[in-house]
């Protein structure tokens, strides 16, 4: 066990070395995949919203697509994303591979199914007889779909943590249209990998440990907005 | 009556002595900031993120020590890089000088306009040069000597390093998303001049490659004449373990035409004893050593990698150089930059910096330079 604790000693030590270098990778990772994230939600909420509430053919096959989706491989998105914006690719002339823009759009691919799908079972576990009482007391749709996000919000904090979890801890994506550039677009993940490459096993573990140090603050922040207002419910 | 006339003299007295306080204490830094003039000068008006420029202040009345803040305006909020700022604080930079003596200060603000009272700075953008190069040679931190080193020379670029196996360095510049490649594939890299992707093909410098096992060689490997029977036997005997890179790379290159210096049409099954690793040569020299097994390995991953428990087995031979050479991309986005690295890689002094490169932390020289 003491490779472990060493690393918890060094990841401390890397956070207070005041290196530039290392708060630009730390602020570079979760200003990419905050970003992501955020995105993500803006697209996968209402598709959730949408694909839980509704009733229609093949709403079953979208959700099969959805839940398909959300176990794609990152270096399967990477891939592609690479693809697409290579230069000799479709979206080559946008100029954007290994920049934090690329990075962002492949983890925003690779989150928003992650948020749909977990967001459609909460809202599909919402009660049909809210929505008709909403209904009924003459709200509008758009009433009636915040009334079914609020009444849904723990499975929605759910699907944020999970999408948020799955693109800060991701490496093949990100590197893949990263580039994992040493002062432009390495992010902790990357930074990971390339530190194993090299043989520097403990800074790497310092990385991990900082890595996972700062998935449990953004986690602790999302669970308390979760169970906030809880007392709404009763 | 009397009591209450006191108490209001009291409270009037402690608003004004409130008051007064609260004028000294706003008066005090104001003067002293008044009496401060600060005057600063720039050497040049506009620079390049990277290149340092001298600022030369002086404090007046003779202030100890001061603390300037210059600020710095977005000249472009383009991309997120215009807010990429290589200081203590995103939107200032603080740059502490005595009285009467002069500092420099790094302008690494990209897309950025420094501002001051007095002068002003326009930080230009750098131009981003991609260069697409293998693993060792940032994995033998060559690479983190050279990279600023370019910059300083040329402060209008900014390179950016992409580190891959030399197959997908060459898919780089294949796919024109490399300016400039440093790779050491020779085949290839005929190929991709010959294709048309690439042009100006220039030696830049050399390592060697070198056969490691496990310290006790159980398989006898060492005593073997040759490289070439050095694979005869792992490949008759097809007991000890060889780990291969097994990624198209520019030594998994070179262990394929061992193969066939052997008299073998290929590579080996993947088996037992034959392991492709598909990584890179720091991790697949990790795994020979987990798995107690043989494999090839560029000198400067070996001198920077070396895990304990391999030696070299066998090494020196003419047909193990390793030559890396510089090709410029075809088409490239950033043409003249690629062609600026190119011809500076080559130039004398950064031929010395190669070939000192590592002696004094390692004792052993790990790159030879081969530019005329």
């Amino acid at each position: 066990m003491g490779v472990y604790s060493t690393a918890v000693g060094d990841a401390l030590r890397l956070l207070v070395s005041g290196s530039s270098e290392v708060y630009d990778i730390i602020w570079l990772s979760l200003q990419v995949s905050g970003t992501a994230t955020l995105l993500a939600c803006l697209v996968g909420i209402p598709i959730g919203y949408f694909l839980g509430i509704s009733r229609f053919a093949g709403r079953g096959a979208l959700i099969v697509l959805v839940n398909t989706a959300m176990g794609l491989p990152p270096v399967v998105v990477g891939l592609f994303v690479y693809m697409a914006l290579s230069r000799s690719g479709p979206l080559g002339f946008m100029e954007i591979l290994f920049t934090p823009p690329a990075m962002i759009i492949a983890q925003v691919m690779l989150a928003t199914p992650l948020i749909a799908g977990v967001s459609t079972a909460a809202v599909a576990s919402v009660s049909r007889e809210l929505r008709i009482q909403v209904r009924a007391l003459g709200a509008s749709r758009l009433q009636e779909a915040i009334a079914v996000l609020k009444e849904s919000r723990r499975g929605i904090f759910a699907a944020v943590i999970a999408g948020f979890g799955g693109v800060i801890s991701e490496v093949g994506a990100v590197s893949m249209v990263g580039g994992a550039i040493q002062g432009a677009t390495m992010v902790m993940t990357t930074a990971i990998q390339f530190d194993v490459r090299r043989g520097q096993f403990g800074l790497a573990m310092s990385w991990a440990m900082v890595l996972i140090g700062i998935v449990i603050v953004v986690n602790v922040v999302l669970t308390t907005m979760q169970n906030s207002g809880v007392t709404y419910e009763r | 009556m009397q009591n209450r006339s006191t108490a209001a003299g009291i409270r009037q007295r402690a608003i004004v002595a409130i008051i007064v306080a609260l004028v000294v204490a706003l008066a005090i830094p104001a003067m002293s900031f008044a009496a401060t003039r600060l005057t600063i000068k720039v050497s040049k008006a506009s620079v390049y993120t990277n290149q340092a420029s001298t600022i030369s202040g002086s404090v007046k009345p003779t202030a100890a020590k001061k603390t300037v803040v210059v600020q710095y305006k977005k000249t472009t909020s383009l991309v997120w890089k215009s807010v990429k700022v290589k200081t203590n604080s995103k939107s200032a930079w603080k740059y502490s000088f005595k009285t009467g003596t002069t500092g420099s200060y790094d302008f690494r603000a990209k897309y950025a306009k420094a501002t001051s009272a007095k002068k002003r700075v326009t930080v230009n953008p750098r131009t981003v040069v991609m260069l697409a190069s293998t693993t060792s040679t940032q994995d033998s931190g060559l690479m983190t000597v050279l990279e600023p080193a370019f910059e300083k020379a040329y402060p209008m670029y900014d390179i950016q390093g992409l580190y891959v196996g030399s197959g997908q360095a060459i898919a780089y510049g294949k796919s024109k998303d490399a300016d400039v490649l440093l790779v050491h594939s020779p085949a290839d890299e005929i190929a991709f001049v010959k294709g048309g992707w690439g042009k100006n093909r220039q030696p830049v410098m050399h390592n060697t490659f070198m056969l490691v096992g496990p310290n006790a060689d159980p398989g006898s490997i060492a005593t073997q004449g040759s490289i070439i029977d050095c694979f005869k036997k792992l490949r008759t005997d097809s007991k000890e373990i060889f780990v291969s890179r097994g990624d198209d790379s520019g030594t998994h290159k070179k262990e394929l035409a061992l193969w066939k210096d052997a008299g073998y049409a290929g590579y080996p099954n993947p088996s037992d004893w034959y392991v492709k690793s598909g990584l890179g040569m720091g991790d697949c020299l990790r795994m020979a050593s987990e798995k107690n097994g043989y494999t090839l390995v560029d000198r400067a991953t070996w001198v920077t990698n070396r895990p304990s428990d391999l030696k070299i087995v066998q090494q020196g031979d003419a047909s193990l150089q390793n030559p890396y050479t510089v090709i410029e991309v075809v088409g490239a986005k950033q043409p003249a930059g690629g062609a600026a690295f190119s011809t500076w890689i080559r130039t004398e002094t950064v031929q010395n910096t190669i070939y000192n490169f590592g002696y004094k932390k390692y004792g052993l020289h790990i790159f030879w330079p081969d530019a005329d």
